[in-house]
């Protein structure tokens, strides 16, 4: 009598339960920190009129799809902290689908079901699911352009080009680093699919291609035609939205985005760009791609572990042959990370691993292929090992209020909103955190933006001119207090410093110093007032 | 062994090209950095990384040299019919179990060869071999004593046999059919010396040991033999090999002073002006090492006799041509993969336990570092057609005891016997392995007790990280002797295989 056979959960149901799994993770932590300044300045955008909205990314660093939808998406849900997210959450849902299928589609119906589970459960696509921001577009989009390049690249039709043209269009016009997933799909399809096959029809006798007829590479490569057409069509397409949004006004002097390649990025105060080794940025993306956002000390500390790396490659030697087409393809289509790397030996405000979110469906896909390939044993080891480490860091990344990419304005805001008593001046600094007051504090407070802006639109950040804006703020106050964010770059510290400065010799000492993630709370009381309030609330 | 097919072969070695430059460029940079940018913290850490650094830099080059130029020789089938040119086939024995050496007989004699003359050399004066050999109509020798081993053996062979052509097989390695129609065709010059093909073991699939040996094989006898072949480099290996009489009859015979026979006489035949030839089709299954112990007897020969050739005969290279002098030179200093990895070894126990490390500012090493050994492994990894594990590699590392007592026998001269490595599994020991114990037992002690001293500071978490890898690396010959596999080769069919 043969035994039962195990009955495994189709495909469906296993797809369901992995999508409860992330939407579980993904709401029940959504509001568990308060909006960053990204989120902020995005709800501030889109809640202008349309055309509006369009001409903040006129001259932006963004390409403006994201914006829209939000536009139209806070008029639907409102613009609480969950309602602003869910437009990110919904995405992220969406990329989980759309791992299983282009998983599915290029790799094998487990490699399908894998990638969905790797996003369900990376605590770094789940950090962005809750954050109203267009990464998770760009991740969902990525993997739509992958499935259809595939896709396209196996059975060509006009319909699959179409959508491959359609998808990844919408990738590039969510997010400019959108591009170095393009790059790496554009590398692979002219390296293998257009010289590679040349170079098989030259053994075998059969290229017509020759310097002199070149255009026999049409029929020698019968993809070719309709690729170049899609490029053709998203190059115009981009194009049309660039020459508008970037060129034109840089021609007016100002074009944000040229400005933060050439210069001091975004003119928030960074350094210009310059040459500089930085190992240690590269690897912390790694760690946050692979285990999420925690707090520094074990950022860093994981960071030390890169000889792991070394024997992580030396554990895949003999497991990658031989090689698919589309095994090949999705290592190309990843090679924008090192792009993105280089870059940023140069420019290093791009090493920041969200902007690495498209690239990181070609690598969620690799994932998924070595996993599908290893042993059964070994593979359900790794799954075990994997989802109690994603479930630690889901938690900590969560929860632990040391977390490095938290920012606690929200807190820092009420906590400021609750202590106050009439009469308290409230300044922050840097001004450009004014979409976070405008968010959190309560309609019948005011603060004030440090540095203040000059007629011109300037910034009047000089010891003088802060002394003088400080000195019509404060006027007959007692309590000055001082909300101080992004204090990681030098060119605001000096402002702090300025700021606390003139208050320390003006008659003020520090009474509270309260450091929050990424922003420190500090009350200042007027010399003959700090007695009073040293024993009385905070 | 999976081949190169003849359209792939361009590209794959265009290929080999770009990324040996590529990995040259890398190396450099970090050794530039090493020599020159690098502040050296304690200094004997910092010279045992760079002698370390250095020497295994010199291997990867050795390696990158070699597989820039690789040949795939493939002679054509000579027509027997049209010579009168006799063949006598030895089947080597020196106690091997008699069902292998039946199966390795049954496969001889099946050889497609008009005059070719079996003959088992019996150095185990088995009664039951020697009833085997008349059963099957094969001609049967001994000799009175075991003077030189496997290359006495040999040597008394040629003085009772006369075919013009020797072929050489172990006792395990059974032969295809078209052996000789598929190696003989290389001898087409006068000058050619033997023509060697690939061992290839059967039992890798029944077998760990077998099968990391085998995984080593297949990387030596892919790229590196290929090269080899390009550079008139090729050595013979022992088994699976064709000589000319005429070529062994000039240089007196099988060197019988040396355990590695084949490497010493290869060197003999190539200082007298005479050629190699690599053939890199399988065409014999043999029987793998079976245990760890069988594995590092095995190791231990070959790396007593490299070492032996290299420390104490006269200067190995008189008479050679630039290319093959390297290439032996750097097959010879394979051998001292150990000491440089005991070098390694030493750096996180120095840190965790002492707070000792050889360079300063090390936040710069792995910039250097990484992509000189991420380009390195890239390149080993696609020159072997992806076929390389890390089971070889860790096979080589962790070899480093037998490698380090092969170099102490070899420096005080002690006299090394010729084993054959075993073809059935012992029992579970782990005396071969119990410097491998020890060291890990060592590296888990230094973690616990550096974290516990120090704290999980990014420089301890980046010493337990290597540490960590040590382990990994260190491990495995500690499960495989714990638990060792009975196979001993029952699927080696002696069909043939692919090309390498």
């Amino acid at each position: 009598m043969t035994p039962p056979t195990r009955r495994m959960p189709s495909d469906s149901w296993l797809l369901a339960a992995i999508l409860a799994a992330g939407f579980v993770l993904r709401v029940a932590t959504i509001d568990t920190r308060g909006l960053w300044l990204d989120e902020a300045v995005s709800l501030d955008q889109a809640s202008r009129t349309l055309a509006g909205t369009i001409a903040t990314q006129v001259g932006g660093v963004h390409p403006p799809l994201f914006h829209i939808l939000m536009h139209f998406w806070i008029q639907l849900v409102g613009t609480g902290e969950v309602a602003l997210r869910s437009f990110a959450l919904l995405f992220g849902m969406a990329a989980i689908a759309a791992a299983w299928w282009a998983g599915r589609v290029l790799l094998s119906r487990r490699a399908g079901l894998l990638a969905a589970g790797i996003i369900a459960l990376s605590p770094y696509h789940i950090w962005y699911s809750q954050e109203a921001r267009m990464y998770t577009m760009m991740l969902f989009f990525a993997l739509l352009s992958l499935g259809w390049l595939g896709l396209a690249i196996r059975h060509g039709t006009p319909g699959r080009w179409t959508a491959y043209f359609a998808v990844t269009l919408l990738g590039l016009y969510t997010h400019y680093f959108f591009a170095f997933l393009v790059i790496g799909e554009v590398l692979y399809f002219v390296v293998f699919e257009v010289f590679g096959r040349l170079g098989r029809l030259k053994r075998e006798g059969r290229r017509r291609t020759t310097w002199s007829r070149p255009w026999r590479v049409f029929s020698d490569v019968p993809l070719l035609a309709p690729w170049l057409v899609a490029m053709a069509a998203l190059a115009v397409a981009l194009g049309a939205w660039v020459t508008y949004a970037v060129v034109l006004p840089q021609f007016g002097g100002d074009s944000p985005l040229i400005g933060s390649i050439t210069s001091s990025g975004l003119g928030y105060g960074q350094l210009p760009p310059s040459f500089a080794v930085r190992f240690n940025d590269v690897v912390l993306m790694v760690v946050e791609l692979t285990l999420g956002f925690h707090p520094s000390p074990v950022m860093f500390g994981l960071v030390a572990t890169w000889p792991l790396i070394i024997y992580l490659m030396l554990l895949l030697l003999g497991r990658i042959s031989p090689l698919r087409r589309e095994t090949v393809m999705l290592v190309w289509c990843s090679s924008g990370m090192v792009l993105v790397w280089a870059i940023g030996q140069w420019q290093g405000q791009v090493l920041a691993s969200r902007y690495l979110m498209a690239l990181s469906a070609p690598v969620v896909l690799l994932a998924a292929r070595l996993l599908d390939r290893i042993p059964a044993r070994a593979r359900m080891a790794i799954a075990v090992a994997g989802v109690a480490l994603a479930l630690v860091g889901w938690a900590d990344q969560s929860f632990d209020q040391a977390n490095m990419m938290r920012y606690a304005d929200r807190e820092a805001i009420a906590y400021v909103a609750s202590n106050q008593r009439p009469g308290d001046v409230i300044v922050y600094e840097p001004f450009y955190t004014d979409v976070l007051f405008a968010y959190y504090l309560p309609k019948n407070l005011v603060a004030y933006e440090f540095p203040q802006r000059g007629v011109l639109g300037d910034a009047r950040n000089s010891k003088g001119q802060i002394g003088q804006d400080l000195t019509r703020v404060t006027v007959g106050s007692r309590r000055v207090w001082l909300v101080l964010g992004f204090q990681d770059i030098a060119a605001l510290r000096g402002d702090a410093y300025n700021t606390t400065q003139w208050l320390q010799r003006n008659g003020f000492v520090r009474a509270l110093d309260r450091p929050m993630s990424n922003v420190e709370v500090l009350r200042f009381d007027a010399a003959g007032g700090a007695a009073a309030a040293a024993g009385g609330t905070p | 062994m999976t081949g190169i097919e003849a359209s792939r072969r361009a590209t794959y070695l265009r290929t080999c090209r770009l990324l040996a430059v590529l990995s040259s460029a890398a190396a450099l940079l970090y050794l530039k950095w090493l020599f020159f940018d690098a502040r050296p913290d304690n200094l004997v850490l910092f010279y045992l990384l760079v002698v370390a650094e250095v020497f295994n830099i010199a291997q990867a080059a050795g390696f990158w040299f070699t597989i820039w130029r690789q040949t795939w020789t493939e002679p054509p089938t000579p027509d027997f019919a049209a010579s009168s040119e006799t063949v006598d086939i030895f089947i080597t024995v020196a106690g091997e179990p008699t069902d292998i050496v039946e199966r390795t007989l049954h496969g001889v004699v099946r050889i497609r060869h008009p005059r070719a003359s079996v003959w088992l050399l019996d150095d185990g004066h088995s009664p039951e071999i020697e009833a085997m050999a008349r059963r099957h109509g094969v001609g049967y020798l001994t000799r009175p004593d075991r003077r030189g081993a496997k290359a006495g053996n040999i040597n008394e062979a040629l003085k009772r046999t006369n075919g013009d052509y020797i072929v050489i097989f172990d006792a395990d390695h059974v032969p295809a059919p078209e052996f000789l129609q598929r190696t003989m065709g290389a001898f087409d010059g006068e000058r050619v010396s033997f023509v060697q093909t690939p061992q290839y073991y059967g039992n890798r699939t029944e077998n760990r040991v077998a099968a990391g040996a085998y995984e080593q094989q297949e990387f030596f006898y892919g790229p590196i033999m290929r090269g080899r072949n390009a550079l008139g480099a090729v050595f013979s290996c022992g088994t699976n090999v064709v000589f000319r009489r005429a070529a062994l009859d000039e240089v007196g015979g099988m060197p019988e002073d040396s355990i590695t026979e084949d490497m010493r006489v290869s060197l003999e035949l190539l200082r007298a002006g005479w050629r190699s030839v690599y053939v890199p089709v399988v065409l014999a299954q043999g029987i793998g090492p079976v245990d760890v112990g069988g594995y590092f007897s095995q190791q231990l020969r070959w790396a007593r006799g490299g070492l032996e050739i290299l420390l104490r005969r006269r200067p190995f290279f008189r008479g050679m041509q630039p290319g093959a002098m390297f290439q032996y030179a750097f097959s010879f200093a394979y051998w001292f993969t150990g000491l440089a990895y005991a070098a390694y070894l030493v750096l996180p126990f120095a840190y965790l336990l002492f707070g000792l490390r050889p360079v300063q500012a090390p936040n710069q090493y792995p910039v250097y570092f990484l992509p000189y050994i991420l380009v390195t492994l890239t390149t080993m990894a696609y020159a072997s057609d992806f076929t390389l594990t890390f089971r070889a590699l860790w096979f080589t590392l962790a070899s480093f005891p037998v490698h380090l007592w092969a170099l102490g026998s070899a420096l005080w001269g002690r006299t090394a016997r010729f084993v054959v490595t075993p073809k059935t599994a012992g029992a579970a020991s782990l005396r071969p392995v119990l410097v491998h114990v020890a060291v890990v037992l060592a590296l888990a002690a230094a973690i616990v007790v550096g974290s516990a001293m120090r704290g999980l500071t990014p420089a301890v978490l980046n010493n337990v990280a290597f540490a960590m890898g040590h382990v990994l690396i260190v491990q495995g010959f500690v499960r495989y002797a714990l638990r060792p596999e009975r196979s001993h080769g029952d699927d080696a069919t002696g069909e043939p295989s692919d090309a390498v």
